[in-house]
């Protein structure tokens, strides 16, 4: 067994847990060590195959909920969703922080220049602030955007949609269109080239292919204090960079534990650790902004596949309806699956790939306790349940026919949804005229017959000030276990109202600063 | 009532097939299925039956390509017999390839959706007379049709394999150069190092 001995424990090196590894060892002389499950992989990796680019993903890319409706793609590898996700970067929402104030009762967070818990410019906004500027965020020259996110423009303009251009974490890209397979130019920002490269640079530790266990609590004075963690690393995938630790158990001793694990990944662990949970809350309550893809057949070739995949969106509807248009487009694997049918019909289909355009509607959907995250001894494995709800369901069908009428308003000829359900006298949702949108009524979303896709999980360890509300308290402190915070999407209180990524990185940050100077309240 | 039928929809083929079947004789056959472990030889044929129902092999366009080499290509991505978490698809290319067990894999608590998979087989076996038992006996245009029912099943876990079966030819076919080109496909940037 190998030991190690540190301050500060990090599980797990995405959007939250870099952005946290960067910016402790910024702000304090502490010694961390940053832990992540999946491998560490640089861009001479990412070789642009998607079969071959599974291993960056969770489960092989074939994680799903627990009915196998719902395919949940999400990042485990260094750099986590920020290496495989297409750089699409949101501000927190301002409205959306301000709800969970008065909902959740979370106290800091502030929009405008301040010092909340009396840290010198430490707002909300100003770790967003750094963020930005650390990744590069800026919207696309008109020279960037390719003809997939061009049509969804025009087909907004056409009906009188606002669209807008996408803010990316990008430097210089090429355009190569393979954002989700790993940047292999490291043009794409994620923490792994940026936070997590500072990191290191200051002596953190990363140890990756490593799975933890369990946390260990320790009882102290009547109070429980999480003392460090236990698990195993893995022999690394080939291809990987080297591991600091040989593949073996692990026992890591430390003053203070972060989880950052994501939303799968975090309510699981603080689940087989043994957290205490008198309100039966943990994994409960999740979302995972579902999408559906929204297929249009173009009179003629255009670019696509090749492009920055997400220029475009539109969140026109977002105040009154709750979701987004955004432009997103699959290659190959991704794009025979999506589309319906098989044999000659779905062959047929492939063949009009180059002339295909592509968008999504992705759902801020709604929290339901009934969806969840739960730790499973026996498959030892996170068990993810999730059904859309009816008033969900209502929503993703008004958002399916305006979107069926987008693409038709861009010049489809043909638009088709990945569903293979009757609707009106369509034998699927096959539409030749803009009219025919208005069948997307009848759809019922039946799992494994219309395709459903999701990426961003959010919300099963909730920060609340009140204990029978959230897990964790507004600073991510548990609300039950000393010196243990949580600090990934998991800890947000609903939906963050948009793609998450920035939004995750400025909380990290923001904690990050709020922790480096408030280490008295630690005893580290 | 929800919660129930909620329940039986999220159970796995066999365990519906286990607890709904009518008859001693099928509870027996399908009982089998359910706790011998497949061999290779009874599977890999109803493997292949359904990489030729789910590819068009005839079609003009179509590279030319073998149903033995997608099959070999589908292997050696998903490894069915060397990992035991591909136990299920086993199991269920096994029920899958018995025809007649179609409108058995049902449970008599939720009669509705049983109703409907009854008539979604009647007019199966209305429109192809076939009294053949099994997937690969059948002609390929009812091989289409029955592998379209599992698709259209008003049960979850039947429609749950019809998406899996093609996920898994169409991942192992469109990831290949050949059928890249045919679509229009360039391929990646990088050169393989």
């Amino acid at each position: 067994m190998t030991r190690i001995t540190c301050d500060i424990l990090i599980i797990g090196s995405g959007a939250a847990g870099g952005v946290l590894a960067a910016t402790l060892s910024e702000l304090t002389n502490k010694r961390i060590v940053l832990v992540e499950k999946g491998g560490y992989f640089a861009k001479d990796f990412f070789n642009q195959h998607e079969l071959d680019m599974r291993v960056l993903y969770a489960e092989g890319g074939q994680r799903a909920t627990a009915d196998g409706a719902i395919p949940v793609r999400g990042g485990e590898c260094v750099g986590g969703g920020t290496t495989v996700n297409v750089a699409l970067s949101f501000d927190p929402v301002q409205a959306v922080w301000q709800r969970w104030q008065r909902e959740f009762g979370l106290t800091g967070f502030s929009f405008d220049s301040a010092n909340d818990y009396h840290v010198t410019g430490l707002s909300l906004r100003s770790a967003t602030d750094e963020v930005r500027h650390r990744v590069n965020v800026h919207a696309p020259a008109d020279s960037e955007i390719n003809d997939n996110n061009l049509l969804l423009a025009q087909g907004c303009r056409a009906l009188g949609i606002s669209s807008k251009r996408f803010e990316l974490n990008m430097r210089d890209c090429l355009g190569c269109g393979y954002c989700s397979e790993g940047c292999a130019y490291d043009r794409k920002q994620g923490t792994m080239i940026t936070f997590i490269a500072d990191a290191l640079a200051r002596g953190v530790r990363l140890i990756h292919h490593c799975s933890i266990d369990r946390i260990v609590f320790e009882r102290r004075g009547g109070a429980m204090r999480a003392t460090g963690a236990l698990g195993r690393v893995r022999a690394s995938h080939p291809g990987s960079q080297p591991n600091t630790v040989p593949p073996g158990p692990l026992q890591i001793q430390a003053g203070m534990v972060v989880v950052a694990a994501g939303s799968i990944e975090s309510p699981s662990l603080l689940d087989r650790s043994g957290h205490p949970d008198p309100h039966r809350i943990l994994g409960k309550g999740l979302v995972l902004h579902p999408s559906l893809p929204v297929i249009g057949l173009m009179e003629r070739e255009i670019s696509n596949y090749r492009g920055i995949s997400g220029a475009i969106f539109s969140d026109h509807f977002y105040e009154s309806h709750g979701f987004y248009f955004e432009c997103l487009f699959g290659h190959p694997v991704y794009g025979s699956v999506v589309f319906p049918g098989v044999g000659a019909e779905h062959f047929e289909l492939m063949l009009k790939y180059s002339r295909t355009a592509g968008f999504g509607v992705m759902l801020v959907d709604s929290v339901d306790p009934a969806n969840r995250v739960q730790w499973d001894a026996m498959q030892r494995k996170a068990v993810i349940h999730y059904r859309l709800t009816d008033a969900d369901k209502a929503r993703l069908r008004f958002a399916a026919q305006t979107a069926v009428e987008v693409m038709f308003a861009a010049g489809a000829r043909e638009v088709l949804l990945p569903s293979e359900e009757s609707v009106g006298p369509l034998r699927s949702p096959r539409f030749q005229r803009a009219e025919q949108a208005a069948y997307c009524v009848e759809l019922r979303f039946r799992p494994h017959t219309t395709t459903i896709t999701s990426a961003h999980c959010q919300a099963t360890v909730k920060m609340a000030e009140d204990p029978r509300l959230g897990m964790v308290n507004s600073r991510g402190e548990s609300h039950a276990v000393r010196n243990l915070l949580v600090c990934d999407s998991s800890a947000f209180p609903t939906s963050c109202g948009a793609n998450p990524m920035i939004s995750i990185m400025s909380m990290a940050r923001y904690q990050g600063r709020r922790v480096a100077a408030e280490l008295a309240r630690y005893d580290l | 009532m929800t919660h129930r039928r909620d329940f039986l929809a999220s159970c796995g083929a066999l365990v519906l097939a286990l607890s709904g079947c009518h008859s001693v004789l099928s509870r027996t056959q399908l009982a089998n299925l359910e706790l011998d472990d497949p061999h290779p030889d009874d599977y890999e044929p109803v493997l292949r039956a359904l990489i030729e129902t789910i590819l068009p092999f005839d079609h003009p366009r179509f590279p030319s390509i073998s149903v033995a080499a997608i099959q070999e290509r589908l292997l050696a991505l998903f490894p069915l017999e060397a990992e035991r978490r591909y136990l299920v698809l086993q199991k269920g290319l096994m029920v899958f390839g018995r025809v007649d067990l179609f409108p058995l894999l049902q449970t008599p608590l939720v009669a509705e959706e049983a109703a409907q998979d009854q008539s979604l087989y009647q007019e199966f076996q209305r429109s192809f007379r076939s009294d053949a038992e099994s997937f690969t006996a059948l002609q390929p245009h009812a091989r289409a049709a029955y592998f379209r029912l599992w698709g259209q099943s008003a049960f979850n876990s039947k429609r749950l394999f019809y998406h899996s079966a093609k996920s898994l030819v169409m991942v192992t076919a469109y990831s290949m150069v050949d059928l890249w080109r045919v679509i229009g496909y360039a391929g990646p940037l990088l050169k393989p190092s």
